[in-house]
């Protein structure tokens, strides 16, 4: 998600529209986070890398997406920012998402078990919760896609 | 004192015969001598259990080295952006903060007003307040102006380390300072005063050369407190490589990434820059002063 204020004064609408360096963008940082290194990723493939870089747009990175929204929320002066939908539950009316419509922009938490755990029966009845119905309720209340058993 | 006031006090010897002690004419006995050991004994087990706790703290961070991780460190750009950035930006805050704690120290120390107290628990702000609550106040402060004004310039970049920096080492500058204006009779400063100097002239000329190891000491300790700061850099400007990466925001990222090899590499740097400025500070004559 492109995280902006509320009625998105830079006109963002897509990440080819980072291109414009007056729009200052905050990310978690690529070498720490899954969220910075998709991020980037998503630059690359957007085509929007090397004018981001030669801009200097990106003028905060983070090690966790909550640090980063909470200088959002702080100050002014980033005009956007990459998180997962999940980051903004506690976001008040002050801000937009902007969805990215990109696979590379979805990331998949999936659950297994080691072949030669010693407690087998105990990590089944871990999967086996995490995986019920009310399980993915929770999940969804704050904020995630449940997949469940899509493909 | 009991005979200075016998001329005076013509009841004195009565006094005198209940104040002193009755072997106080008599030499020492090695007895007494001796029995100061146990106090003595006390103090320095106390003393030296703290002193060996940290020698062992460092000791435990040397048993972990790697000369391979430590070898990655120095070669990897952005710690050697970081230490470069850590040296400029821990010495500007240190002499911004000693430039502050001067005058802040004098007025504290040798003037009463009205409302004192409050500027004094104000002055203690920094010191109270948990780090990363600074940084937030920092950031939340610069979007009004007319700090607003100075937002691109300030925020997120460089000069955002050395504020954050400064607004804690400050308030340690400024106790230091007052301190050792609070140590320096102001009998002086009035002698002064009555052979015909103005009172900035007293303060440069008189005072201010019996401060000199008290602004060393305080500049010292701006420094070292600069070097360890951490939460409001990491708020207020980020953690941005090549931007605003600072040795102990390296050491965080270090330890996100999971690499006790390369945290204990980042932590030995800082002990080693640590123990470098304070021994000079030594060497520079910081002998005399007690904080």
């Amino acid at each position: 998600m492109i995280l902006v204020r509320k009625g998105n004064p830079m006109g963002i609408r897509s990440l080819a529209d980072l291109n414009n360096p007056a729009i200052r963008i905050g990310t978690t940082d690529p070498q720490l986070s899954t969220l910075g290194f998709l991020s980037w990723e998503l630059f690359k493939k957007y085509g929007v890398h090397e004018s981001i870089l030669a801009n200097k747009s990106v003028v905060v990175t983070t090690a966790t997406a909550h640090e980063l929204i909470a200088q959002v929320q702080s100050h002014g002066k980033l005009d956007a920012a990459l998180v997962y939908k999940a980051n903004c539950q506690n976001l008040t009316g002050d801000f937009e998402l902007i969805q990215i419509h990109d696979p590379t922009a979805i990331a998949t938490q999936n659950i297994a078990s080691a072949i030669n755990n010693p407690f087998p029966h105990l990590s089944a009845r871990l999967i086996q919760t995490i995986t019920s119905q009310k399980s993915a309720e929770r999940f969804s209340q704050n904020g995630f896609h449940w997949l469940g058993n899509e493909p | 004192m009991v005979f200075i006031g016998w001329e005076m006090n013509h009841n004195l010897p009565y006094l005198c015969s209940k104040m002193v002690p009755s072997n106080f004419n008599k030499p020492t006995s090695p007895l007494t001598v001796k029995a100061e050991w146990p106090f003595i004994l006390g103090m320095a087990l106390i003393a030296g259990s703290y002193v060996l706790l940290l020698a062992l703290m460092v000791l435990a961070q040397i048993s972990f080295f790697s000369p391979t991780e430590m070898a990655r460190v120095f070669g990897n750009p952005d710690i050697q952006f970081s230490i470069k950035l850590t040296l400029l930006s821990c010495t500007i805050s240190a002499l911004l903060s000693v430039w502050v704690a001067v005058p802040v120290g004098y007025l504290m120390s040798r003037f009463t007003f009205r409302g004192k107290g409050v500027v004094d628990a104000i002055l203690d702000i920094p010191i109270v307040l948990p780090p990363l609550i600074v940084g937030c106040c920092l950031l939340i402060l610069f979007n009004y102006p007319p700090f607003a004004w100075l937002s691109d310039q300030v925020v997120f970049e460089w000069p955002a380390v050395v504020l954050a920096q400064f607004v804690v080492a400050c308030a340690f500058a400024v106790r230091a300072m007052r301190v050792s204006f609070d140590q320096i009779p102001t009998r002086y400063e009035d002698v002064a005063l009555t052979l015909g100097c103005h009172r900035g002239q007293a303060f440069w000329r008189v005072v201010l050369p019996q401060a000199r190891p008290g602004i060393l000491a305080a500049l010292t300790l701006a420094w070292a407190r600069s070097l360890g700061e951490f939460g409001p850099i990491l708020v207020f400007a980020g953690s941005t490589h090549q931007r605003t990466e600072v040795l102990s925001t390296s050491f965080f990222l270090e330890m996100q990434s999971g690499n006790l090899r390369g945290m204990v590499a980042v932590s030995l740097m800082m002990i080693f820059c640590a123990v470098v400025v304070l021994s000079l500070a030594r060497i520079f004559g910081l002998r005399r002063v007690d904080l």
